[in-house]
């Protein structure tokens, strides 16, 4: 490790990302090579099982943020932080049901804003789209700014070279290859990530165990092991709603519940949440075990790749390169994908050219991908590194989503006004909290305001639904 | 219609407002020449110190040390760090003002210059009550939600498609 922090030259870090980035492509072009129609583009034929499934939904919510975020979590705030990003997992446990509902009620469906558009009408679709497109792109510019950054703290490959070449690999490969390519290298990146992510943690166990890590974390930082940790305390449950309102309404998650086929949804996101619980639980206890093994920490998203070096020399260096590398990968690309698709089917079919082709739409897709791939690499090439901060400010806008999603789904007496009502006054009362009290009571003040509409305008003044209307073709 | 048009420029506003730069929680006094920088949240006790020293004196240093005191004349002096690094992650500190300050140190250990100027970050965590209330109504929003997807398998709506 120098004095910057790399603990990779720069020579060995182009020829992981060159031998990655080829093979990314390839299996993305062989994947995709057969593919002819919309359905087998944006939905892989709508016939994904059960291994794919699970590897899918448990790649793409390990994103940088869960190896890179998670141990920050714990070291700014404890064993209450770490626990607060673990519940990020609850997203995935409580979307599994839902996941089957929207199947069964959806057979043709393509995107949560059609759900939205069909469900509640132009004015709730309209603020769904600019909410959940927002959301999208401030995810996926963070993801590609933390690529460029973590590869040049990792490595000294220069920032903007990373993440180019980062955005280029996955736009390319979700290009040629659509769903089938993202879903196919999404279960290659998450084993490689669940390995490594072991891996550390072993080593980790191996020079600190849990009872020496306690005893100096008591000695030297002992507000970590508070139990009342103030801001710790607050994060719990409003991570845990802004874990729950970014699943509920994004269409990376929705793209997914259509493309698996009947009966494989509930079970694939229950057994993806299992397999993804324990990425951050190790990540954070990595962390909580730096002060314990005397880690200067001068970047806090840097504890892992630090820890790891330091514990496992040149193979963990390497072993964390290839690691942080498939988890932007498989996040970016997912985004990438199920962005576009809501642009192509919802902005480009639903209000530039209703009625549009499936050709038609099959190629603005692509053009849509590049457009959008294109969009986030000019404002990552700015300045402001701070953008991902941006990310955090979603928080309240997707949890201002939770009880519309929920109760659009379950319950055919959902107000489309009050939807629309609770998605205006959840997120501005959510945005008021991050500046007033913290990031950390953001998504929950917005979730509570959203609920109280959404219930009390159902209520007073229901308003019947036919469930046939969210399945047109068959309603015809 | 005047409600349709608030709707439809709400998500305006609201992108605005999310696009305003973020506004540092809590920084300390600081200079471009020595005097470490503190960042960090002071509502949650910790903080990032950085550092630059004189090109000169970059140019001797191998190391850096950097001391954390509770007082101003610093009596109660703890090191934090020594290393090659200019800055330093410190988190789970207590309420009441911290102070930092760093030196500069040559191949044998021996210092560079004298202390730099002292930077102060005073730390104020939440009351315990007030995150006990929100750690309670998170709990309470959370097992709802629970308790309505819990309930969607007993009720009729979810039972078919085609009710009512």
């Amino acid at each position: 490790v120098d004095a910057t922090g790399a603990i990779l030259s720069g020579q060995t870090a182009w020829m992981l990302v060159a031998v990655f980035s080829v093979l990314w492509v390839a299996l993305g072009y062989f994947w995709g090579r057969k593919t002819k129609s919309l359905d087998g583009h944006m939905l892989a034929d709508r016939n994904v099982g059960l291994a794919l499934g699970t590897a899918t939904a448990v790649a793409t919510w390990i994103t940088s943020n869960t190896t890179m975020l998670a141990p920050q979590f714990a070291l700014q705030m404890g064993i209450w932080g770490m626990l607060a990003y673990c519940t990020a997992a609850t997203g995935l446990f409580l979307f599994a049901p839902m996941a089957r509902r929207i199947r069964t009620l959806m057979p043709n469906g393509f995107t949560s804003g059609e759900f939205f558009r069909l469900r509640f009408g132009k004015e709730a679709w309209l603020l769904f789209l600019a909410i959940s497109l927002f959301y999208a792109f401030t995810w996926l510019v963070s993801m590609a700014i933390a690529g460029g950054v973590l590869l040049q703290a990792l490595s000294g490959i220069p920032y903007r070279a990373g993440m180019s070449v980062i955005l280029l690999v996955c736009t390319l490969y979700t290009l040629f290859g659509g769903l089938k390519a993202v879903i196919g290298t999404d279960l290659i990146q998450s084993l490689i990530i669940l390995i490594g992510i072991v891996a550390v943690a072993i080593a980790t166990l191996g020079q600190a165990d849990l009872g020496q890590v306690h005893t100096l974390l008591a000695q030297k930082r002992p507000a970590l092991l508070d139990a009342f940790f103030p801001a710790a305390l607050m994060a719990i449950f409003n991570n845990l709603l802004f874990g729950l309102g970014e699943v509920f309404h994004s269409n990376v998650w929705w793209s997914r519940a259509f493309a698996m086929r009947p009966g494989v949804g509930e079970r694939a996101y229950k057994l993806a949440g299992v397999l993804w619980l324990p990425v951050p639980i190790v990540a954070g206890f990595i962390a909580l075990a730096a002060p314990a093994l005397d880690i200067n920490i001068p970047q806090v998203n840097m504890v892992a790749p630090l820890v790891a070096a330091k514990l496992l020399g040149a193979g963990g260096a390497i072993m964390v390169f290839i690691v942080v590398f498939s988890s932007l990968a498989s996040s970016i690309d997912s985004l990438l994908a199920s962005t576009s698709d809501l642009i192509t089917q919802d902005v480009v079919g639903g209000l530039i050219r209703p009625g549009a082709s499936e050709e038609l739409l099959k190629r603005a897709s692509s053009w849509v991908t590049i457009g959008l791939s294109f969009a986030a690499w000019l404002v990552c090439l700015g300045e402001n590194r701070d953008l991902a901060t941006v990310l955090f400010r979603a928080g309240p806008l997707v949890g201002s989503a939770i009880w519309p999603v929920i109760h659009g789904l379950y319950r055919n007496t959902t107000n489309p006004t009050g939807v629309t009502s609770a998605m205006v006054a959840g997120s501005v009362a959510g945005l008021w909290a991050y500046y007033t009290l913290g990031w950390y009571t953001a998504s929950l003040i917005g979730t509570v305001v959203s609920m109280l509409i959404v219930l009390s305008t159902s209520k007073l003044a229901p308003r019947p639904f036919d469930w046939a209307l969210l399945d047109p073709q068959r309603a015809d | 219609m005047a409600s349709n048009e608030m709707h439809r420029a709400t998500p305006f506003v609201l992108l605005a407002v999310l696009f305003t730069p973020p506004s540092a929680s809590a920084r300390a006094d600081s200079s471009a020449f020595g005097t470490p920088s503190v960042k960090g949240d002071a509502k949650a006790g910790y903080a990032t110190i950085s550092w630059s020293a004189p090109k000169q004196a970059t140019k001797q240093a191998v190391s850096f040390e950097l001391q954390h005191a509770r007082n101003a004349s610093f009596g109660d002096a703890k090191l934090r760090y020594r290393g090659p690094h200019q800055a330093s992650m410190l988190s789970g500190l207590p309420d009441g003002t911290h102070y930092f300050r760093v030196r500069s140190l040559g191949k044998g250990g021996q210092p560079l210059a004298s202390w730099s100027k002292p930077a102060s970050f005073v730390v104020a965590h939440h009351s315990r009550r007030f995150a006990l209330t929100l750690f309670g109504m998170g709990a309470l929003v959370f097992a709802l939600i629970v308790v309505f997807l819990l309930s969607t398998k007993s009720h009729p709506a979810s039972a078919s498609r085609g009710d009512r």
